[in-house]
Parts: structure tokens; sequence; C-alpha cells
């Protein structure tokens, strides 16, 4: 297990005539979104692990375009995209051509991350820019679309991710009066939560949420313990525990799991061992979370991906490395 | 521009508006707008590896918008307003065999178009129907080399066979009117007369042009009889006019205005000359020359007229060379003269407006159609600014002014450059704009000046010398300097404007106003980090001086900007004046204005990835000025990941790699290894290098896979510092200055050698963890039998080689299934409530509770989905049964005996026993059963207790909890746990289970045990319940607790996680594309748990209790196959019989609106 092989790999032909930035499966992993310093945006069938067709090609941002995100498939096929050029687009395809649907374009400077939230919410993005600051759009069933932008790192933030929309022990009081079945206890379904925790050049992670009564998004924690700039942030997905799970890697070489056990218990943090003195060799770009939350995968500045499993003692173990 | 067109030169035409060039080359199509050459081109790719023999814009306005080129056998119908992946509407094909040599539109009938072949066929199409060539004609001589229509009959059509002209009626076909030896060498090229009908023209390799009589005007035709027959060739023995000229001629064609023609040679010379028929042709009349290299093609701009109906008498001869060089040169009258053109009155075209308004639309500018898909912004910028739905206007403003622009007399064909900064569109970015602006930017000035032998200066007409608008030698740029007369300051500053606008980013700025002569004024308009809260659009003026590259000072204006503070503006207009008095003042401002960082022209070669991380904060703007600038400075973006990773759904990790050279050698394709090419890029010196060229080494490294370098190490560090902080200023670590390096690098290739790959982790991930999609896919998921589950699921397991699951199912079917078993044997009818009876075996329970501690631990979400899918159903099934229970109790409270509260007192069972007296004294076949009261569930779970050895231990006090119950329920007698209770033949199985033989050691006094397990897990008032019932005097006040809380075997938090297990397993399988498996577990969810949209009742959901699969909603049949789950009913339904209700409500009745995933989006 320590030395972990994929059982296939696949190298995909892009055709991009410059350096990749994202590359994203959607819901079903049924297409890839690719994107790219040549300012295209490149999707892809995937049929059995492979890719078929060419590919679309979307057009239409000025510079780099850093990150894509898919939507959940009830809304559609729709992809966001956030470039270098402060733009960040919303594609959905019609027919057999994609088209630009929305654009958004309030950040004034590059809008590094963009992130779907969790379908239960609704049709919600979220987008990190160097201009220091964070949006919310939302949109909704009538074709309007609102945003919700304010300052999240003041010196740029770096990237996004959302919260599961459902946290199991976020809720301890029952409500009460609820029950319609007679002998049925007093429980509602779980609240959704709209949540989000954001990385900035700040060295810091914030986290965000949701005011209903007011809103309005508040800075509800701020997690401290890089020391350099947090280049990721990826919340894990959750599997019905009530403990929360946020990965952050950063330009300190550094990648924290911080962890949380109940909804009131202050966030807990562990370092990944990165080998080298604690700190990985270089960088660390990217995390990102498997599916069933067990499983994150660290791309470091070196070139290499390794991937890190909790063991049943709690500690974080290197359970596979790939190179190039 | 040889790099931009490709190795071949092509071929030209002209459109009929005069307004756009074709360029026609192996790569593709290149528009070239005549009034704005700097423009980038349009370029339509093709694709093909054949040289292009010919390329012809279709000569009519109406049908501007075709165009026809070679590709060896094939032709190429373009039709310029498709967009999409390619232009060509059709490839006429399949009737030549042999490449195509000469294409040519029909005069007259603009859907017409004839081609010719080596394999001698001649075939007219029509583009209407482009299947099949409309008249196919063949000689079977010789190859075809040229074939042309008659410019007056619109039957007639010539081609040239080697040294013959046959002249050709489309209506006869297969036989050509009449033949013509003309020539003793091949003959290159024929044109019809443009003034008297009968009259051809021919050029051949012997050095002459021979002017044919074929003697058949448009009238006579009609009368086969009046024609020679076809055998006799050499009916035309004499040419009418011969000229003879110095050198093989290629071709030789008719002119558009006077009487004459121009010959282009062959080979040996680099002239044009032009003849004239009333001159006599012992001399041309004229000859253009100066021209560098062997001119390919060239066609004749008749600008403002069309190409029929002369007026203005303004013409530019447009050539097209081996040296990729396109280049004007304005005809006057001095030259028109000479062949006897007079210009007419001007007469007002008769279709005045129409024309107008073609002519000044430069094909690169026509509007597309609306048809097409993707929307294509005329400027982004503009858009987002100001949020301007575009495309509309035929045609855009700044192409309007441009071409006014250009229509100016302009002097000595200088060329307007009023255009350069057009924001290369959508569909024009094939190109770089960098690349082209650069080109034009080295553009030299008037080449009279220059004294060299190379200066190719006219020698009869100097005002009208060739103005090549590309790529010149260095040295001819100094002696530019030179030169001060206004003209020369004019094209200075156009140059320095187009340079500027190619060092910063010049889809940024949109020109409104530009002239460089008179007014010397440019007014543009950009945008720009002004606001206080996002970026303006501000139109900014600049004025400059007469002398102005030489003396002065440029003076830049800023219109003022209501959303711009005034202190922003003192600012800005601080920053401009210091900018403008500096060495490259027009960039230096526009950069300003853009919020670009100032930068010298090193990075803006660089490509944008790389120069996005060298981004150098100003230092003059870091100084005193508000931290909306800072941050503006600080727009460092995570570039240059060298690798990265991320899961998709089904354990799919997406990975992006950099393509090592080793892996790149014998896979990657063509395209990629020519990429990959070295490419010598020249570093001006400049402060930057060093810090750059650290940066290129690194790169280098990656891309070839040379990490091993003995200073790599430190190299990566330092790199990585400059990635990592865009912001970090080279110019201050490195400020001595190095000197200028010359570095030949692969390493711009590197970031394209980045490489997506999928990596298919499902093995390893389930390995340690669980997850497995084959078992998900097949696993029985039928609420309402849970034990049902148990043993359906134990063999699938076990036939997918998951034996750790088995294992669970095996237990959970013991587990669950203890009491029920014996029943079956006894074929009673199993009741749903009597199962129940686990919640009260401490070991079970106990049982459960480390399976499920084991898969929290694990974080095994399938198997803590499945646990949780028993629990939920147990859970509800012993509600049903509790409610159900509670209403007959309430009817046959009165006839309850005494003596059942004897036996009946026992919380857990006492509904059961009441209601159902006579089956329920069976479930007990020890001895003990008529014990005292309290025994009762102590009893059931007896079997599971020290029955490994038989011999059970004496009761064990070891905790306080017992002792605590022991005295709570007055003295539980230890004595009830008789060996000779009922066999469990199912228990061996519980060997599997380290947890719970772990119990069984330890475990002594069931009703000890029994008691502590409940006050464990229970929550207080189920401890309270027990205790009551402990004492059991009370039936009421049981009751009461009972039908308060007490059925629920769950604390509701738990159950609550439960359902979020469920949940999140629920989203996997949809993600993993397992509809019906997803909407099946999600009926586990407990009805008070469902969101909003899971409406439904358990009733109402597609799968039916009785059968394992899902019933259709529509037909009621099972499903198999195809099936469409919605995802907010849960209904399942055959795709078949959904797809015709697609749209409308759920079929079920339900009031669903199950489109969910059609194209309109629903926020729930």
């Amino acid at each position: 297990m320590v030395n972990a092989q994929p059982k296939s790999s696949v190298a995909i032909e892009t055709h991009h005539e410059d350096m990749i930035h994202d590359s994203q499966l959607d819901y079903h992993g049924k297409r890839l979104a690719t994107c790219s310093s040549d300012r295209t945006i490149k999707v892809f069938d995937v049929v059995d692990g492979e890719p078929k067709s060419t590919g679309h090609t979307l057009k239409g941002h000025t510079g780099p375009v850093w990150q894509v995100a898919w939507a959940h498939p009830k809304f559609g096929n729709i992809l966001a995209s956030c470039a270098y050029d402060g733009k960040v687009y919303i594609w959905k395809e019609q027919g057999a051509a994609w088209q630009r649907i929305k654009e958004h374009s309030l950040h004034t400077a590059s809008v590094n991350s963009v992130s779907w939230a969790p379908h239960e919410l609704g049709a919600l993005v979220a987008c990190a820019s160097s201009d220091g600051r964070l949006s919310v759009l939302s949109f909704k069933n009538d074709g309007q679309w609102g945003a919700d932008i304010f300052t999240g790192h003041a010196i740029g933030c770096n990237a996004v991710s959302w919260a599961p929309a459902v946290l199991p022990g976020s809720l301890i009081v029952p409500t009460p009066g609820a029950p319609t079945v007679p002998g049925q206890g007093g429980t509602a379904p779980l609240p959704t939560v709209k949540r989000f925790a954001s990385a900035g050049c700040d060295n810091l992670v914030k986290i965000w949420g949701f005011r209903e009564d007011t809103q309005s998004w508040v800075e509800e924690e701020v997690l401290e313990g890089h020391t350099d700039w947090v280049r990721d942030v990826a919340w894990a997905p959750n599997i019905g525990l009530p403990r929360s799970y946020i990965a952050t890697a950063s330009q300190d070489k550094t990648v924290l799991v911080w962890t949380k056990d109940a909804p009131n218990a202050a966030w807990q943090k562990t370092a990944l061992d990165g080998g080298n003195g604690g700190r990985f060799p270089d960088v660390v770009w990217r995390v990102s979370w498997s599916l069933a939350g067990n499983i994150l995968a660290v791309s470091c500045g070196d070139g290499k991906v390794t991937l890190w499993k909790e063991n049943l003692r709690g500690v974080w173990e290197c359970v596979s490395e790939m190179n190039a | 521009m040889s790099d931009v067109v490709g190795d071949d030169i092509g071929s030209m035409s002209i459109s009929p508006t005069s307004r756009d060039v074709v360029i026609a080359t192996r790569k593709g199509l290149f528009l070239i707008d005549l009034d704005n050459p700097v423009q980038l081109p349009r370029f339509l790719p093709q694709g093909g590896t054949w040289e292009v023999a010919e390329v012809q814009w279709n000569p009519h306005l109406s049908h501007s918008q075709y165009v026809v080129s070679t590709s060896s056998e094939k032709m190429l119908l373009w039709n310029l307003y498709l967009t999409g992946r390619t232009s060509i509407e059709a490839p006429l094909q399949r009737a030549h065999y042999r490449a195509i040599t000469d294409v040519n539109w029909h005069n007259i009938m603009p859907n017409l178009v004839a081609s010719c072949a080596l394999d001698s066929w001649i075939h007219v199409w029509d583009i209407k129907a482009p299947m099949k060539p409309a008249a196919s004609l063949s000689p079977f001589v010789a190859s075809a080399a040229q074939v042309k229509w008659s410019y007056f009959d619109e039957h007639l059509l010539a081609s040239s066979h080697y040294s013959s002209v046959m002249v050709w009626d489309k209506r006869k076909g297969s036989v050509p009117l009449f033949t013509i030896r003309a020539h003793d060498a091949k003959i290159y090229g024929i044109s019809w007369s443009r003034t008297r009908p009968n009259e051809i023209l021919t050029c051949s390799l012997d050095s002459t042009v021979k002017v044919w009589d074929v003697g058949c005007g448009s009238v006579s035709l009609a009368d086969n009889q009046g024609f020679p027959s076809p055998g006799k060739e050499n009916y035309h023995t004499s040419p009418l006019r011969v000229a003879q000229t110095r050198y093989p001629v290629s071709r030789a064609r008719s002119l558009p205005f006077g009487d004459g023609f121009l010959t282009l040679p062959q080979r040996g010379e680099t002239v044009l000359e032009l003849w004239s028929h009333q001159q006599g042709l012992d001399e041309p009349v004229h000859v253009f020359d100066g021209y560098p290299d062997v001119v390919r093609e060239f066609v004749w701009r008749t600008r403002g007229s069309s190409t029929t109906t002369l007026s203005d008498g303004t013409f530019q001869l447009i050539t097209w060379g081996k040296d990729r060089t396109l280049r004007f040169v304005p005809v006057d009258s001095s030259i028109t003269d000479k062949v006897g053109y007079e210009p007419k009155p001007a007469l007002e075209p008769p279709n005045d407006f129409a024309y107008d308004s073609f002519a000044s639309i430069s094909i690169m500018d026509v509007p597309i159609k609306p048809t097409l898909s993707a929307p294509v912004t005329v400027n982004p910028i503009l858009n987002a600014v100001r949020a301007r739905t575009e495309l509309v206007a035929p045609v855009p403003l700044e192409s309007r002014a441009a071409s006014k622009d250009a229509r100016q007399p302009s002097a000595g064909g200088t060329m307007s450059l009023g255009d350069a900064g057009h924001g290369p569109r959508g569909r024009r970015r094939e190109l770089n704009q960098d690349d082209w602006a650069k080109v034009v930017a080295g553009r030299p000035t008037e080449r009279a000046s220059g004294s060299g032998q190379a200066s190719p200066s006219v020698r009869s007409t100097r005002a009208s010398s060739p103005v090549s608008i590309f790529k010149e030698r260095e040295r001819e740029r100094e002696s530019q300097s030179r030169d001060r007369d206004s003209r020369d300051t004019a094209t200075l500053l156009a140059q320095e404007i187009v340079a500027a606008m190619a060092a910063v980013e010049p889809h940024k700025i949109e020109t409104t106003f530009l002239d460089t002569n008179e007014k010397r004024q440019w007014v543009l308009g950009l945008t720009g980090p002004w606001g206080e809260s996002a970026s303006l659009y501000l139109r900014v003026f600049f004025q400059f001086p007469r002398d102005y590259p030489h003396d002065g000072h440029l003076v830049v204006t800023c219109e003022r900007h209501p959303l711009v503070s005034l202190k922003m503006r003192a600012y800005m207009a601080r920053h401009l004046d210091n900018r403008r008095r500096r060495k490259r003042p027009i960039e230096a401002c526009l950069r300003f204005l853009l919020g670009l960082p100032d930068e010298g022209s090193l990075q803006a070669q660089l490509p944008p990835a790389l120069r996005e991380s060298l981004i150098d904060p100003d230092p003059s703007d870091a100084e005193g000025l508000s931290d909306k600038v800072v941050v503006r400075n600080t727009q460092e973006t995570p570039v240059l990941k060298i690798s990265q990773a991320v899961f998709g759904p089904g354990g799919v990790l997406v990975c992006i790699f950099p393509l090592h050279h080793r892996a790149a050698g014998g896979s990657a394709p063509p395209s990629m290894r020519i990429s990959a090419r070295a490419r010598p890029l020249t570093f001006p010196d400049g402060p930057k290098t060093a810090g750059l060229l650290r940066a290129l080494k690194f790169l280098r490294g990656k891309a070839v896979g040379h990490d091993s370098d003995a200073d790599s190490q430190e190299l990566e560090e330092d790199v990585s510092s400059l990635r990592g902080f865009g912001a970090v200023s080279p110019s201050k670590g490195h400020s001595s200055r190095a000197p200028a390096t010359e570095i030949v690098v692969n390493t711009f290739s590197a970031p394209t050698k980045v490489r997506v790959y999928l990596k298919d982790f499902s093995d390893q991930l389930h390995h340690g963890c669980g997850l497995d999609q084959k078992l998900a896919a097949n696993y029985s998921l039928k609420p309402g039998d849970p034990l049902g589950l148990c043993i359906r699921n134990a063999p699938i397991a076990r036939r997918y080689r998951r034996y750790d699951h088995e294992r669970v199912w095996k237990t959970l079917q013991m587990v669950i299934g203890k009491t029920v078993q014996p029943r079956r044997n006894q074929s009673e009818e199993p009741q749903p409530h009597e199962i129940m009876q686990w919640g009260q075996n401490p070991l079970s329970r106990k049982l459960l509770e480390d399976l499920y501690n084991e898969s929290v631990s694990k974080k095994d979400m399938q198997l803590l989905a499945m646990l949780a899918i028993v629990m939920l159903d147990m859970n509800r099934l012993r509600k049903e049964a509790s409610v159900k229970a509670a209403n007959e109790a309430q009817s046959a409270d009165a006839q309850n005996l005494p003596s059942n509260s004897q036996s009946s007192s026992d919380y857990f069972t006492q509904r059961p026993r009441t209601n159902r007296k006579p089956t329920s004294p069976s479930t007990l076949q020890s001895p003990g059963q008529s014990a005292t009261r309290g025994s009762w569930s102590s009893l059931s779970f007896l079997p599971f207790l020290g029955q490994p050895t038989g011999t059970p231990s004496p009761p064990k006090a070891s905790t306080s909890v017992e002792t605590a119950m022991t005295r709570k329920s007055g003295g539980l007698p230890g004595n009830l746990l008789t060996p000779s209770i009922v066999g469990t033949p199912s228990f061996t199985s519980l060997g599997h289970l380290p947890s719970s033989n772990r119990k069984l050691s330890s475990g002594g006094s069931g009703a000890a045990v029994g008691r502590s397990w409940s006050q464990v897990v229970a929550k207080a008032t189920t401890v309270k319940k027990e205790i009551i019932c402990g004492f059991g005097q009370d039936k009421d006040e049981e009751h009461n607790v009972q039908s308060r809380s007490g059925d629920s075997l769950l604390d509701h938090s738990f159950v609550r996680q439960l359902v979020a297990h469920v949940r999140a397993y629920a989203e996997l399988l949809d993600r993993w594309g397992l509809a019906t498996q997803h909407v099946a577990l999600l009926k586990f969810v407990p009805p008070d748990h469902r969101l909003p949209w899971e409406h439904s009742q358990s009733d109402g959901l597609g799968l039916s209790a009785v059968d394992e699969a899902a019933h259709c909603c529509v037909c009621r049949l099972p499903v198999a196959g195809l099936s469409h789950a919605c995802m907010k009913c849960l209904h399942v339904a055959h795709y078949k019989c959904w797809r015709p209700k697609m749209g409308e409500p759920c079929a079920s009745g339900c009031g669903c609106q199950c489109d969910a995933r059609s194209p309109q989006t629903s926020s729930t």
C-alpha cells in the first residue's frame, strides 16, 4: 500500500498550446475540462477512462485560465471558469455547442479560483481573486443572478473550497414541534449550511458563513498556522461523521490538515510529514480530497503527487507517490 | 511573415470590393484588410499538406463570401461567413484525380466555377450543388494548366494544354470549339481580353506573349456552323500581336483599366512590365521594378470601383512574392494614361448605396451571421466594461473610421496604420497579434533615401516606390533617423505606437482616432484600474508635437471620468507627466494607464505565463499611494504549477504532469515535436536577465529532465521563490547590469509539454477503505426486510471477493435474525416487530457498535452506509410495529389479563406479548420462561452468552453500572442463566469477529450485562423506563413512557448521523452513475429526515416492497435496462416510458416536475 500505483493511467492529448493549469472531471466522471495559459478551455468526453473525440474548445478569456469547475448536473451541463483577465465565465452546453451564459466581471484582478457550492445549496459559485476579494454568485431559477462581493484577504485570495452542505453534529437541538407522524421523535432534517473556506496571501485560512438573518457573509473563523501564502484549501467531503477536515497547502512547503470534532470545538491542526524536516521539498500547490474523504492528494512543486491517508491511530501517512 | 504563413508561398486573390486580399497557403487562408494591413490577418485554417496552386475570390459582390482554393486534387470552397471549426463550406472533390492547376470563377454567373487539373479534365462546378461537377470537359491530350472564363460570353471558356489553347463552349460538351497551337513551349497563362470579346492572350515559357483572335463574338456562337471543325487545329495560324520579352512569362493578364496587359516573369527577372496594345508591343510602356525577389502573384486593387465599372481612376498594384512580402504600388494617371485609360466622368454607380456599404466592410469585419453558435465579441474588454452587446452594427465603428482614413489621398502610398490596435477577435486568435505587430514594427521608412545596392527604388516613378510594409533589414532602419521630413516623423511615430501597443496587451486598447500626419493625435480608449472598486473605461488623448520622435514631449490627457477621484486624478497626472519624458513615452504611459507594471521589452517577449510570474512592481508606484495600487501590483497568480492532481469520481485522479523528454519521444504527436524545437531567443540586456536566466535554466531542466545538474537545486530554490513571489523584484536583487545574453532554449515548449493523465486509483482506494463500485451496483437495497437484505447481500459480497463485507453481512444477519430463525423453522409467520428484540441484546448491540466504530475509524463510507440502512430499517419497522401495537393495545387494554403482566413486564417485549398471546410464549423455548418477571429479556439473548464454552461464568459485577443496575432492579436473580437454552446453530460465525469474542470473554451475567448495556447505549430516558419496567407495576405508566419516545432503538442524533452516511453514500452512487441504486438507497431515509424535495411517502416510491427491482412508475413493470430516476421525487421509470412524458409532471402523480436535469437551472 505504501507505494500504491494506479490501476491504469491514461494520458490525454489536450492540444493546448500552453501550460495547463487545471483539469476537472465532472460530477459523473464522464467529462474532463482542462484550462490553459493559451486562454482556452477544452472539454473532452471520457468513456471508460479514455478520452473520446477531440473535444470542444471554449474560447473567450483574454488571459490564462486558472481553474474550471463543474456544476451539479441537475443544473445542466455547466462549467465555470476563472482567468487572469479578472473574469469568471459560466458556460453551458446547449445542443452540441458550449455557450457562455454569464460573465462575472466584478473583480479587478486575476481570479484565481472558482468553486461550485454543494448542489443542495443551489447554484452558487465562490470566486477568489487577487484583488483581495471573494465573491459568491447565486443563480436563481428565473435567470437572475446576484453577487456578494467582500474583502477576504486584503492582499489577495488564492483559493476557495465549500464545506459540505450537511454537517452532522452541527445541530444539537431538534426542532421542537416538528413531528408529523405520531410516535416519532422531534427530528428535523439536517439543516444545510452555506459555508466555505478561503486561502489567502496573508498566510491565513478563513472560514466564511452565510447569515440568513442579515443575508450576508460573515467571517466565522480564522485558521492561523502557515508562515507563507496559502496556495490551496480543500474541505473534505463529509461521510456523515461529525468531524470536519480541511487541508491547506502553502508556499511555506507545508500541508496542514485541520480537524474539528464538534461544531463548537476548535480546529486542530496536524502537519503532514513531507519527509524534509516535516516540510515538503517544494512549494505545495494543490490539495484534493477523494470523494470518500479518506485520501488526500498533495501536489508539490517538485513535480510529485503524493497520496495521504489517516491511519487508525490518527496519523497521516503517505500511501502513494507519483512522478511524471 | 514567413513565420506566419508557413514555408510555401501560396497564391493570392483580391475580393470583389478590393478591400481585402486572400493569401492561400498550405496552412490555410490569410485574409488581410488592405485598408489596415498591419492588423492581424484573419486566419482560416486548412490543415492541408498540399501546396496551394491557385486561389480565387468570387468576383461578384453578391457572393463575396466565397473563395475557392486548390489542395491537390481537391478544390476547397470557403465561405468566409462561416465560423466555427472550419470555414470550408464544401470540398469539391471526387472529380479530378490529379492535382488541380487552376480555378476560375465565372465572370457572369456568380455560382459557377471552373477547375482544371493535370488529369486534363476541366470541370465546371455549381456551388449551389457542389456534390458533382455541373459540366466536364476533356481533350484527353495533355494536362490542363489554365482555365479562364470569357468576360463576355457566359458559355465560353478557354483552357491551356501544354502548348495549345482550347476554347470551349460549355454547352457543347466534349469537343472544343477549336484549338490553337499557340506556342512552342508550355503555356503558363491565358487571359481573355477585358475589352474585346474575341481576343485572348497567351504567355509561355518561350518568352512571348501572343494575342489571338478567336474569331467568335458572342453573337456568332449561336450558330455553330460558322465555326471551324475541331480537327482544324491550325485554323488560327497566326496571332494578332506578339510581344517578345526577355524572360519566360509566367502570367500575362489583361488590365482592368485601359487596353493593355501586365506580364510577370516566371524566373530571371524581378520586374513587372506593362504593355499597351495601342502603343504596339515592341516594348513595355512601363516597368515596375525594385522587387527584391521573384513576384509570385499580383492583383489590381481598383479602389473605390467595382471590377466592371471603373470610375475614379485610382489603382494599386499589390504583389505577393517569394520573399513573402505584400507590397503596394500606387498606380496613378501617369501610368494609366500610357495604356489609354481615361477616367470616366464621375458617374454615380447605379447601386451606389449598396455598393458603398459593401466596399467599406472588410471581410474581416463582416458580422457573423446570427445563426452561428458562439457569441463572438468584437471587443471583450469593452463588453466587460460597458456591458455592450456587439455585432449588431454591420460595420464596426473603428473599421469605418479606418477605411475613411485610408481613403484620404495618402501621400506616397503610406498606408494608414490607424487601426493597428484592433484587439484580436476571438476568431482570429490563431495568430498572435504581437508577432504580426512586430513584423509591422520593423517596417522601414521610405527606402528611396537609402543608397545601397539593395535599394529597390523605382526608376520611372520615384514618388510611388513600392512601400513594403513588412520586415526589412536593420541597417536600413538606422538610416531612417537621418530623414527628418514630416512624413518620416509620421512613420516613426506610427512605428512607436505600434511597438508600444505590441509591448502592452493590445487587446486592451481601442483606437478611436489616429492621425500621425496632420493633427498628430491619437485618441484611444482603455480599461484601467482607476475606479474606487473596479476597472474603468477611460478615453485618453495623446497629442504629439510636430517633431515628436526627435524633439519635444508628447502630451497625454485623460478624459475626466466621474468615478475617478480628484486625488487619483492628480496622482495619474503626476505619473503621466513623469512618464512622458522617458525613453519610450508612449509605452510607459500606456503601461501606467493599463495598470501594468513598468517593464522592459525583455518581458514582452516572454510567454504570458512566464511574464506574469516575473511581474515587477514599479518602485515609483509603491511610494506614497493608496492601498489600491499596492493591491493591483501584487497580482501574483498561481502560475507555473509543475504538477497537479485532482480527484474525480470513482477514484480517478486527474494529474497534470510535465511530459518528460524521454517519454515525449515516442508518443508525442508530430505537432508536439515541432513545437519543442529549439528556438533561439535573444534577450537584450536588462536588470532582470539574471533572474530570468535562472528561470529559463530551471525550465529547461524540467523539460529535458536534467535535474541532476549540480546547481539545479539552487536554481530550483531560486526559481521557486521567483514563482512564489511574482512581486519579488529581480531588479533589486540583481541590480548589476548583466551583459547581453543570448540563450538558446527549448524551454518555452516546456509548458506545452504538460500532459493530463487520468489515473484510476479505484483499486487503491478500495484496498484500504472499502469503496467498491461493483458491490454498489449489485447490492440489494430493498427496504422493509433488513434480515433479507443481509441474507441476499452476503453472497453478493462473496461473489466479488469482498470477504470483509461478507463477514459483516453475516454478522448482521445473525444479530438481527437470531430470534426469527427458529420461528421460520416452525413455519410460523415472522412478525416484523419481533426481530426488533435485538435491541435488548447487549452483545448484538455491542457487535453493531463495534462494527460501526470500526467502519468509522476506517472511514469506510460504503460499509457505514450499509450498516446505516440496516439500522434505520430496523428502527423504522420497530416504530411502525409499536405504533400499530399501541393502537391495538388501546382497544385491547381491557382484556389484558393480570397474568400477562407477570411475563410481559419487560419493557421491550411487553407489546408483542400483550397483543399476541399465542405466539409470544413460544418465542422462548427455555425452561426459564416461566421464571420470575424481568427474566424475559435475559432469556432472549442468552444464546449469545458464554455459549462457546457452554459453561456460564458467575455474574460479574465488575462495573459500577452493573452494580447500580442490580441494586435498582431489585436484585435480579443470576441463576437464570441456565445452560439448557436454545441452541445456536449460527453461532460459530461469531468467531469471525474479534470484538464479539472480547465481549464473550468478559460477559458473565446475562442479566447484568443486558441491563448495563441498555444503560450504556440508551439515553437516560431509556434507563428510567427500564427501571420502571423492572418493577413492572404500573402498566399505564409504562405505556405512556413508550408512546412518548421509547420505540426508537436509536438516539435521534445517532439517526441523523446514520442518515448523513446514507446521503453521502447516495451522492457517491449518483456520481458513479448508479441512479437506481441512488434512489433506492434514499428510501431508507426516515420520512422525517427527508429533505423537502424528497417529499414522497414510502408507498409512492418507485420501489416495491415485494420485489427487488424498482418498478416503472409509468407501466408498473420492473425496471431493467435504461431507466430514468428522478432526483427530486425518486421515482423510477423506463427510459422509453419516461421519454415521451419528458417535461410533464411525474407520471406517478406526485406532482414533481421531474425534468430536474433539463437545461433549466433550478436552485433548491
